[in-house]
């Protein structure tokens, strides 16, 4: 399985509620792939269900 | 909830910087389809993505699919400024219609297909274009005009540099250009006075 479809299967599961919108904030680099964007996309979402990462309340300071 | 009364609400706050934790709380109390916003800072290579948002039902309870969270994701590298600024962003697309938004299948391949090979802007779809245009209401919520006019005049007059506008309200400095230039009024009749 792609990072694309592993992607695109928590987004717009084959059954199920829909997401409403995703969107994303370019990187740096000038030119990348739907692979790695993806990559990055999937390793995010693991960090927060497996509890690795944490919300921020205060995002100014 | 259109994004003018969200922009004329940043225009009366108090202070040199609006604070993206005030326009989401306003975003959360007055945006009908909005639940919550939530904030993640996460492991993101930055050269690849510097954030996104996720608008989504809460997987995790039993809420259902009326209560809907802006999950709003971003590198926790960033500094100060740039994650203002990402989140900023990502916030604004709160306000993306019915053919900007990527809610299928099929919407995401294209605006994935899109990303990798950024077509001439004629071609963008309308996902890609509410990628620009959220960027122009991010500067305008975060500057806006009373400010801005403020802060351009005393730029021109030799008194402040572009970095001392950065720091003043919070932004990166490589968009201080942007929010002095000519185009600001242009994208401010055409996102808020016309909405009005």
């Amino acid at each position: 399985m792609t990072q694309i479809d592993r992607a695109t299967n928590t987004l717009f599961p084959v059954s199920g509620a829909q997401a409403g919108n995703v969107k994303f904030f370019a990187g740096t680099a000038r030119a990348v792939t739907a692979e790695q964007i993806c990559e990055q996309f999937n390793r995010a979402e693991t960090q927060i269900r497996h509890g690795d990462a944490a919300r921020c309340i205060d995002i100014d300071d | 909830m259109k994004f003018s009364e969200l922009y004329k609400y940043a225009c009366g706050l108090d202070g040199p910087i609006v604070r993206v934790g005030e326009l989401a709380k306003y975003v959360q109390s007055h945006h009908d389809e909005v639940g919550d916003v939530h904030f993640w800072p996460v492991t993101l290579d930055v050269e690849v993505i510097q954030g996104y948002v996720v608008f989504d039902f809460d997987r995790s309870t039993a809420y259902g699919e009326e209560f809907k969270i802006l999950g709003i994701r971003y590198s926790d590298q960033l500094n100060r400024c740039w994650r203002r600024f990402v989140i900023c962003k990502e916030l604004m697309h709160a306000f993306d219609g019915e053919q900007e938004r990527t809610n299928t299948r099929q919407r995401f391949a294209q605006l994935l297909q899109e990303l990798e090979t950024s077509p001439r802007p004629e071609d963008f779809s309308e996902m890609l274009k509410s990628e620009y245009t959220a960027e122009w209401m991010a500067l305008l919520v975060l500057c806006p005009k009373r400010n801005r006019d403020e802060l351009k005049a005393r730029l021109e007059s030799g008194e402040i540099t572009q970095l001392d506008v950065a720091l003043q309200i919070r932004v990166p400095e490589m968009v201080v250009s942007a929010l002095m230039g000519e185009y600001y009024d242009i994208v401010l009749e055409d996102l808020v006075d016309s909405e009005s």
